[in-house]
């Protein structure tokens, strides 16, 4: 028989591997790669070289990952994840006797505290355990001015320090800013600031599942703290969590409003974990001395380390991870670890890898698109037409009690906790104030000032070389592609009607703000 | 280095982990806790006269009260009375007893107070004192909560710190238990007794910290015990605690 030969032989063959999806090209994965690792759009250089020579695009996006601007993403990521950069703490401006026009400087700088150090060790190139280990942080002159902190590094800005409390060298778990964002109470004992830290640094949110009592009545005739101690379907997250609490006691405080109380580390207090949690200090059942020895013990973890894989591609795939990418994320966990837990070399594995490069996810489906957050959109217009969009000296992209952040499609740390992956109507009400804005911006700036690229462009028409040239520039660095025929057309036809109704500076303002509402400028 | 014990015959070995260098020792450990008893408690009859001095210098603009800070007179940024003092936060005091049977108590306190020369007192907790009776009948009870300090009047509120301190007074005999910060060695109880013994000594455990952050423990029986480093015994301690006492058994009381 020769069937059975032909079956073995069909059944021995390779399986056809499903297909990938299909790479953005290159000048659109240079603008994405851009927008995410610099927060601005590639230069019109840039973009020819990698329409020029495709495979150069390599060697610019290595040069991204070295750029000082990587600071401010790594920043704009966490938030995303560790919802530090709220719009208001149990403490204000007035217990440091600041001025109220100091409100948001102080209120970022005490969100940014833990995000900064995070985002130091990222651009410092040291091992991201550092993150929970390090014994110090990173500090701006108001922090140095309220906090009890000294100077490490000389200079302007976001600057090395030390606490001067005596509190642990744990790195992010002894920071103000983390502790100010997860405060706790006289009955809650920390409980929250341990799932805190098990959700942020390990991925594991033991809030997630069902919160049920394996017997109602220990509930019932016991109460809460019984059935905590008792409970077997309690015990199952709380033998992780109460040891984990027990650590935190050197930010015990006995008002939680109080910003004496809440400014300083209080080492007196440690060991009222044990006596009021009833156990002692320990991570995952092993015993930590202290705060610094939990932050080893979350350093070793195998869930820390496959945490950061999760969070930073998280970050730059802009999606949730699933199942489906446990073979990427297994392999990006391989790539982290002979990195030397680096998070530099994680990032250029995740940005040269088939997810972040997806074009055309599958045959005839659209572009894999992702939405540019408010704070990159702010940034790349800002960058582009030198238009920042303030009121009352606050940025209006980055803040919502006066601003548009989550109108925008971004994160407020505390209702909003993910950002925004689809167009919606705030975010296009935002969008197009935005746009206005940045588009009145240059063309007040090149008709009025002679800056910009709209300057010398007084008296062109379309169909003049200057005013084509000018045209085609501008869509290629907003869009990362060039126009077609038919795009060209209708901006010239639009031209020309505004300029009858308002002048030629109009004119350019309504064709820059149309062209920043484009859903090529708005996703990358 | 590890040590390996051969079980002969057996073949197998079994490695001991050496033991920690320990932080403490048993001089360093007195010493400590002298120098932290020397430099004297936040006492509740200390944190209420500097609260009402400096309160009486204010006027009924600001802060408008002798025993409270609160709206509208004093703004959450603060305000200034004429004679130069600034008043800014809460506080809620008040005081119900005589001069025989004190008993006061500030409820809650976040603020903070500047006098005209600089000088401050710096709040964030409760403090309150009841007591009574005279002789072998005397009594008190008493605790100091959150975060204080004042510069400039020496003794623990110079610069202060953190503290949850409870006291108690019977006749003779005192007990303590809490948490009291120092720049150096902060201390943590779960509870001394003191006046029991003949030789003045302290009956009780008494934890200290390391500047490094290493705590020790001590289980003191009239004064004396064996000093525990995790777990490990350091050998015996005996520690003056004489400041201590004469801060809580002194006259007027705590």
């Amino acid at each position: 028989m020769v069937i059975a030969p032909l079956v073995w032989w069909a059944c021995a063959q390779e399986p056809t591997p499903e297909p990938g999806p299909t790479p953005l090209d290159a000048p659109r994965l240079l603008r994405r790669a851009s927008l995410d690792l610099r927060g601005v759009l590639p230069s019109t250089e840039e973009l020819e070289q990698v329409r020029a020579d495709p495979a150069a695009l390599d060697g610019l996006v290595e040069g991204y990952l070295d750029d000082p601007r990587l600071e401010e993403r790594v920043v704009a990521w966490l938030h995303e994840r560790w919802h530090t950069r709220v719009d208001g703490f149990s403490a204000a401006w007035y217990d440091y006797g600041l001025d109220a026009r100091d409100e948001v400087e102080f209120e970022r700088a005490v969100g940014e505290e833990p995000l900064r150090l995070a985002a130091a060790v990222v651009v410092e190139d040291l091992p991201w355990t550092e993150v929970v280990q390090a014994d110090w942080t990173q500090a701006n002159t108001l922090l140095l001015e309220i906090w009890p902190l000294e100077v490490l590094d000389t200079g302007e800005g976001w600057r090395r320090a030390r606490w001067t409390d005596a509190r642990p060298a744990a790195g992010v778990l002894v920071s103000n800013g983390l502790w100010w964002r997860y405060p706790t109470d006289l009955f809650n004992l920390n409980r929250g600031r341990a799932s805190a830290v098990s959700r942020l640094l390990l991925c594991q949110d033991l809030l997630a599942g069902p919160v049920r009592a394996s017997d109602p009545l220990t509930l019932l005739e016991g109460g809460a703290e019984a059935a905590i101690r008792e409970d077997p379907g309690c015990q199952g997250c709380h033998s992780v969590i109460e040891p984990l609490a027990s650590a935190l006691f050197g930010f015990h405080w006995v008002d939680e409003y109080a910003v004496e109380e809440m400014t300083r580390y209080h080492p007196e207090r440690e060991p009222l974990g044990a006596l009021l949690l009833g156990v002692e200090p320990a991570f995952y059942g092993e015993p930590t001395a202290d705060l610094a020895a939990v932050g080893a013990a979350v350093a070793a973890s195998e869930g820390f380390e496959a945490c950061a894989v999760q969070t930073f591609a998280e970050a730059l795939w802009r999606r949730p991870t699933g199942t489906s990418d446990a073979d990427t994320l297994h392999t990006l966990r391989g790539q982290f670890r002979a990195g030397g837990l680096r998070v530099r070399a994680l990032l250029r594995s995740i940005v040269s890898g088939a997810e972040y490069r997806a074009g055309v996810v599958q045959e005839g489906e659209a572009l894999s698109r992702r939405l540019l957050s408010p704070e990159l959109l702010q940034s790349a217009v800002e960058e582009l037409t030198g238009f920042v969009w303030t009121a009352q000296g606050v940025e209006l992209l980055d803040e919502d009690e006066r601003g548009f952040r989550t109108l925008a499609g971004g994160v407020d740390g505390e209702e909003v906790l993910r950002p925004q992956s689809e167009p919606g109507l705030t975010w296009a009400l935002a969008l197009r104030r935005l746009a206005e804005g940045a588009g009145e911006h240059l063309a007040r700036r090149g008709f009025e000032q002679g800056e910009g690229p709209l300057a010398g462009l007084g008296g062109a028409r379309p169909g003049d070389a200057a005013f084509d040239a000018a045209q085609e520039e501008l869509i290629w660095r907003l869009w990362g592609r060039a126009p077609s025929a038919e795009d060209l057309a209708e901006d010239q036809a639009l031209w020309e009607e505004v300029q009858v109704l308002d002048g030629e500076q109009a004119a350019w303002a309504a064709l820059v703000s149309l062209w920043l509402r484009d859903l090529d400028a708005v996703t990358r | 280095m590890s040590q390996a014990l051969w079980l002969l015959g057996a073949g197998c070995a079994i490695a001991l982990e050496p033991a920690p260098t320990p932080t403490w020792a048993p001089g360093a450990f007195e010493a400590a806790a002298r120098a932290v008893v020397e430099r004297g408690l936040p006492d509740p009859w200390t944190l209420r006269a500097l609260y009402l001095d400096a309160l009486s210098a204010g006027d009924a603009a600001c802060p408008g009260s002798d025993d409270d800070l609160a709206p509208p007179e004093v703004s959450l940024s603060g305000c200034t009375s004429s004679s130069g003092w600034t008043y800014a936060g809460v506080s809620t005091f008040e005081e119900t007893g005589t001069p025989e049977e004190p008993d006061f108590r500030m409820l809650n306190a976040d603020f903070s107070i500047t006098g005209p020369s600089g000088e401050a007192l710096r709040a964030g907790g409760s403090f309150g004192f009841r007591g009574g009776g005279q002789g072998t009948t005397r009594w008190w009870e008493a605790e100091v909560m959150g975060s204080w300090g004042t510069p400039g009047v020496g003794g623990w509120l110079d610069p202060g710190g953190g503290v949850m301190l409870y006291a108690r007074l019977t006749g003779d005999q005192a007990q303590l238990d809490g948490a009291l910060d120092h720049p150096d060695t902060p201390l943590y109880t779960p509870g001394l007794e003191l006046g029991a013994c003949a030789n003045g000594g302290a009956d009780g455990e008494l934890r200290l910290r390391s500047p490094g952050g290493v705590w020790a423990s001590a289980t003191l029986d009239c004064g004396c015990g064996f000093l525990e480093e995790v777990g490990q015994e350091l050998g015996e301690v005996c520690v003056d605690l004489g400041p201590l006492w004469g801060a809580l058994a002194g006259e007027g009381g705590w």
